[in-house]
């Protein structure tokens, strides 16, 4: 399986390797761009009060004209400092637009590494899905997850479910269940479960933090507990629940 | 400062301002960035209503009619351009140069440590402590991130760990991703 995705990305180092001269004219010219640079603005900012106009060479006029990258909206300088995968996605324009800003040199080996790794990392995955549902979970227990939290931003999480109790209303309690998505259950079957082993109200409910959770009416820790043990296989020992705000294992 | 602000959720409230609030913002925008004086009709003309916004974390961004965020300060605090405005006129801030390793983390809201200061490519204006600067890669045009030096440029000279630059504002942070609040 890796090697059904590799070439779609090896394409990518390839063609940016037949294009070696603006590689090497971007290397030499930083430096001294960098030093134009950086005496522009300087003086700029000492003789700002006369009108900036007093530039070096070229007399400045404000405001310049700023470009923005259609792809990712950042300065184009600063396309290559996105992830590889927005970056790739910038290359196309920029290669158009400011080819001195694609970096051919830069780290080429580095870049077939990452590749190599991606395409081990697609093919784990790939395998884990074809597998049977105690496969996955194997692998989910192999590392920290990936979950989406608010405003599109992602955290590594790492794989455990934690069962804690919560008061609503008056004296009534709730048991809410976090990270089984991190275990490929689907909530929603999970609550339906509940609902028939528990006789009692279960729903899918997000968490403040944007967690995907599953409340059940009443103080079910324990037993739910040995529901997602027995039911969904999930080791015990990734099993928490959470009594008098300390996290402990379920099944000591 | 502004990596989680989102127009719907951070901006509590965003008024027009009296005109004598805003003889005293712009007086103190003059004050503290004598650079913009020959543009400041341009910026936000004297005769436009300037919009305030008030952002969670009693942050205030000082807006356009047009609700263009164009500076920002906290509680009293200095007053510091947007990093859109800073990029048509760079000239309003100091400009301190990090070296390229250090550009990644700053994109992700890190502050910046000396050591990315003292790069044999980083290059930093002379600036006092407190001062609000502009951050810049080697060699880049556009400025990357805006915030407030720890350390007086001399001291960062001198040092060689520690907090050099408190990130404010950074390229794709949430203000950053509003060209308008509105
Ligand atoms: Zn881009």
């Amino acid at each position: 399986m890796a090697t059904v995705t590799a070439p779609a990305d090896v394409d990518t180092p390839s063609g940016t390797a037949a294009a070696p001269a603006p590689g090497s004219a971007w290397s030499d010219s930083e430096p001294a761009d960098a030093a134009a640079a950086d005496a522009g603005p300087a003086s700029g900012g000492g003789t700002g009060k006369g009108g900036g106009a007093s530039g070096p060479a070229a007399p400045v006029t404000y405001p310049l004209v700023v470009e923005y990258c259609p792809m990712c909206g950042l300065p184009p300088e600063y396309c290559r400092f996105n992830s590889k995968s927005v970056f790739a996605k910038c290359k196309p324009w920029l290669k158009e637009a400011h080819p001195q800003l694609v970096p051919e040199m830069f780290g080429e080996g580095e870049l077939e590494a990452k590749l190599a790794a991606m395409a081990v990392d697609g093919g784990a995955a790939t395998a884990s899905a074809n597998a049977a549902a105690d496969a996955a979970v194997a692998s989910s227990l192999s590392g920290p997850k990936l979950v989406k939290r608010a405003g599109g931003r992602s955290k590594r999480v790492d794989p455990e479910i934690v069962i804690h109790t919560d008061q609503r209303k008056g004296r009534k309690q709730v048991t809410i269940v976090v990270g089984l998505d991190l275990f490929d259950i689907k909530l929603s079957d999970a609550a339906k479960a509940c609902k028939k082993a528990f006789a009692s109200g279960a729903t899918v409910a997000k968490s403040a933090d944007n967690r995907d959770t599953v409340e059940i009416q009443g103080t079910r820790a324990h037993e739910f507990a040995e529901l997602v043990r027995d039911k969904y296989k999930v080791p015990s020992e990734l099993i928490f629940v959470v009594e008098s705000k300390s996290k402990k294992r379920a099944f000591p | 400062m502004f990596k989680r602000f989102t127009v719907d959720e951070s901006v509590s409230g965003q008024s027009q301002i009296k005109s004598s609030l805003q003889r005293t913002i712009r007086a103190k925008i003059l004050e503290q960035l004598p650079a913009i004086e020959p543009y400041f009709e341009d910026i936000l003309p004297k005769k436009d209503k300037m919009v305030l916004a008030k952002v969670a974390g009693h942050i205030n961004v000082v807006c356009s009619p047009a609700a263009e965020p164009l500076f920002f300060n906290v509680r009293d605090g200095p007053y510091c351009p947007t990093l859109r405005l800073l990029a048509k006129y760079p000239i309003l801030l100091p400009r301190m140069c990090v070296d390229d390793g250090a550009i990644r983390h700053v994109m992700q809201g890190a502050d910046v440590m000396v050591p990315g200061l003292k790069s044999p490519r980083a290059a930093i204006d002379d600036v006092p402590r407190e001062a609000v600067v502009g951050v810049y890669g080697p060699g880049k045009d556009h400025p990357l991130a805006v915030g407030q030096a720890l350390l007086a440029s001399s001291a960062i000279r001198t040092v060689d760990k520690g907090v050099g630059i408190e990130n404010w504002h950074f390229l794709s942070d949430g203000l950053w991703k509003c060209p308008t609040l509105s």
